[in-house]
This record gives C-alpha cells, sequence and structure tokens, in this order.
C-alpha cells in the first residue's frame, strides 16, 4: 500500500490527535475529572452505604413516596404512645382523687379499721399509678427529642372523673 | 365508645374485699339532704364500707336493626339534652336524657349497659348540680349494686365516683368510702390493661 504524500509535520499532528483521544490525555479530552481534594464542607469519613438510588424524577417521586411511608408509620406508632400516656396518666389523675375524697371520709372515722385498710389501698394504688403515668411519659421523653404531650399531673380536686 | 354489636365475655374480674356492706344513711350528713329515721341512722353509723367489685368485659357483638336503632335513639337523647344550654333549661335537658334511659334494651346488645350508665351518669350530675343528692343516689344505686357484675369501662368508674359523691353529700360515709374504693379499682384494672 502506498502512502500519500504528505508533509512530516502533518503526519506527526495526526498520530499526536489520535494518541491524545486513545489515552484521554489531551488538551480537550472530555472524560470524567476525578477530584484531587476534598470540597469545602464536604464530610470525611466512610462511603455512603446502600445501593445508589438516583436522581431521576421517577427514581425522587419513588424515593419521596417511600420515605413518606416510613413516616406515617413512625408518627402512627408515636401517636398510640402518646394516647396510651394520656390514658394512664388521665387515670392515674382521676385516681388519685378519689383517693383524696375516699381518706377523707376515712379521717372521719378513725375507729373503723376497714375505712383506714381501704384508704390505705387507694393510696397505694394512687402511687403505682403515678409511677405508671411518669414511666411512660419518661420513656417517651427518652425516645423523642421533642416533649411528650401528655405530662403526669398532681391530683387536684377540679380534675374531671374518668370518662369525662 | 365501640360501636360494634356484640357478645358478652364475662371474664370476671373479682376484686372482693370482704367487708359486709350496707349503706344506710346518716343523719349527721354534713350537708344533710336526706332526712333520715333514727333506725336508719343507726344503721349506717354501723355499717362498714362495702368494696366488692365484679366486672365483666363487654365485646363487641354481631349487628342487628334494632340494636342499631337503639343506638341511634340514644345518641339524638344525648344531642337533644346538648341543645337544651343553660339552668334554664335543665328540666328539658333531664326530659331528653330521662327519656334516653326509658328505651326498651334489644337483645343482643350488651353495649347497652355502657350507653345506660353514661346517661345516668350524666343524669346523675345534674342531680348532683342541683343538690339533690338524694336523687343520684336513688338512680345509680340499683345500677351499681356491689353484688352484681359491672362493665369494666370507664364508664362505670365514672358512675361509681358519681355514687360515691352523692352517697358523700347526703352522709352516707360507709356507701360513699365503698363507692369509691370500687372506682378507684375499677381504674386500676384499667390502668393495667393500657400498660400490657
Amino acid at each position: 500500500m502506498t502512502l500519500p504524500s504528505l508533509p512530516r509535520t502533518a503526519i506527526a499532528g495526526m498520530l499526536w490527535v489520535v494518541v491524545s483521544i486513545a489515552t484521554g490525555c489531551g488538551p480537550t479530552a472530555g472524560g470524567t475529572v476525578t477530584p484531587t481534594s476534598r470540597a469545602p464542607g464536604t464530610r470525611e469519613g466512610p462511603e455512603p452505604l446502600g445501593d445508589q438510588e438516583g436522581d431521576s424524577v421517577p427514581e425522587l417521586e419513588k424515593r419521596l413516596q417511600r420515605l413518606s411511608g416510613e413516616q406515617a408509620a413512625r408518627m402512627d406508632d408515636a401517636m398510640t404512645d402518646t394516647q396510651a400516656c394520656h390514658d394512664l396518666c388521665s387515670l392515674s389523675a382521676s385516681i388519685c382523687e378519689v383517693e383524696v375524697k375516699l381518706c377523707d371520709i376515712a379521717d372521719r372515722q378513725p375507729q373503723e379499721g376497714s375505712y383506714q385498710e381501704l384508704c390505705r389501698e387507694a393510696q397505694q394504688e394512687c402511687r403505682e399509678a403515678q409511677s405508671s403515668c411518669e414511666d411512660c411519659v419518661g420513656e417517651h421523653t427518652d425516645n423523642s427529642p421533642e416533649a411528650p404531650v401528655t405530662q403526669p399531673t398532681e391530683p387536684t380536686e377540679t380534675t374531671p372523673a374518668p370518662g369525662s | 365508645m365501640s360501636m360494634k354489636f356484640g357478645r358478652i365475655k364475662v371474664a370476671m374480674v373479682a376484686a372482693v374485699v370482704g367487708l359486709s356492706a350496707l349503706a344506710g344513711c346518716d343523719d349527721s350528713a354534713p350537708q344533710g339532704e336526706v332526712a333520715l329515721h333514727d333506725a336508719e341512722a343507726a344503721e349506717a353509723r354501723q355499717a362498714q364500707p362495702d368494696a366488692r367489685l365484679q366486672t365483666h368485659e363487654i365485646v363487641a357483638s354481631t349487628p342487628t336493626a334494632a340494636g342499631l336503632a337503639y343506638i341511634q335513639a340514644v345518641a339524638a337523647a344525648h344531642r337533644e339534652a346538648d341543645a337544651h344550654q343553660g339552668a334554664d333549661q335543665g328540666d328539658a335537658r333531664m326530659a331528653a336524657l330521662q327519656g334516653g334511659l326509658d328505651l326498651a334494651v334489644p337483645s343482643g346488645l350488651p353495649e347497652a349497659e355502657i350507653l345506660r350508665l353514661e346517661l345516668a351518669s350524666r343524669i346523675a350530675s345534674e342531680w348532683l348540680e342541683r343538690g339533690k343528692a338524694d336523687k343520684a343516689r336513688a338512680l345509680l344505686v340499683p345500677m351499681l349494686d356491689p353484688g352484681h357484675s359491672v362493665p369494666l369501662d370507664r364508664s362505670s368508674a365514672k358512675a361509681l365516683v358519681l355514687l360515691g359523691d352523692a352517697a358523700a353529700r347526703t352522709g352516707d360515709d360507709a356507701l360513699a368510702a365503698g363507692t369509691y374504693a370500687r372506682s378507684i379499682r375499677m381504674m386500676s384494672i384499667l390502668r393495667q390493661e393500657i400498660e400490657r
């Protein structure tokens, strides 16, 4: 085969372009640039775990849907816990309110052992109920950075009766 | 309250305190709302609190047309009572609630027991507010007899507290103490159920 007759400088130029494209080292190469240093504010540490979920609109929509579902489930759990604490603390307040009334009556019957026994039993129930309320609220507070809806309350004369 | 119907599962929770009980009246009542005979007063002084508590659980049941009609009628009675606001409409309010309480209960509707206790509690509250503790007491005593089981529900606990208040206001310390103790036990059972 006969090569066309070209100037030596032209042949050298063509070879340089071919080699440059093949190795990606040419001044106009469009390959991925590997960062050599971290940008300001970039976290140090291990690489992210899990599969790459992608950044396309369908992928983001799918991710949003999944996260919304997870959030709803967690909210349900939190609301159930909060309602349970509310019920416990409401019962605790009512028990202790009635305990005060019962022990007032027992005070009027100091010689009657049966009244004193009922008063002691009521005081014990009141303490247990308050403790379970406080435990529930404390547990809820420990599990959540946000303050619980229900706080333990001291019994008062104006506390509504149970079921109200 | 669940509006499902149901069969009754009688899970007797007997927190029986073996104290003999008899509710009498005491003419040394602080507010003396009930006039008592001397014999009754003497009996009341010797009476001991009766804190027996037997409970049964109300479980949802199969719907029936009669049951649904009853529940709707009770709800209508509450609505009518709510519509009569203010002290000057107390009689109309009471009439509406009493109408609900007088409704015939269809068979196979265990939930009716709770509905009736709620109606009775509203009526008793009205009586207590009017200073008629004796009427509140007369209404609630038969529904909350310590010898019979009561539904394991907050409505029972509320009714027991109201009966205790009525008894205390009529000077019946034995009935008041026993009933308050029963209400506390009821609420403790409910509390323990939540904790499970």
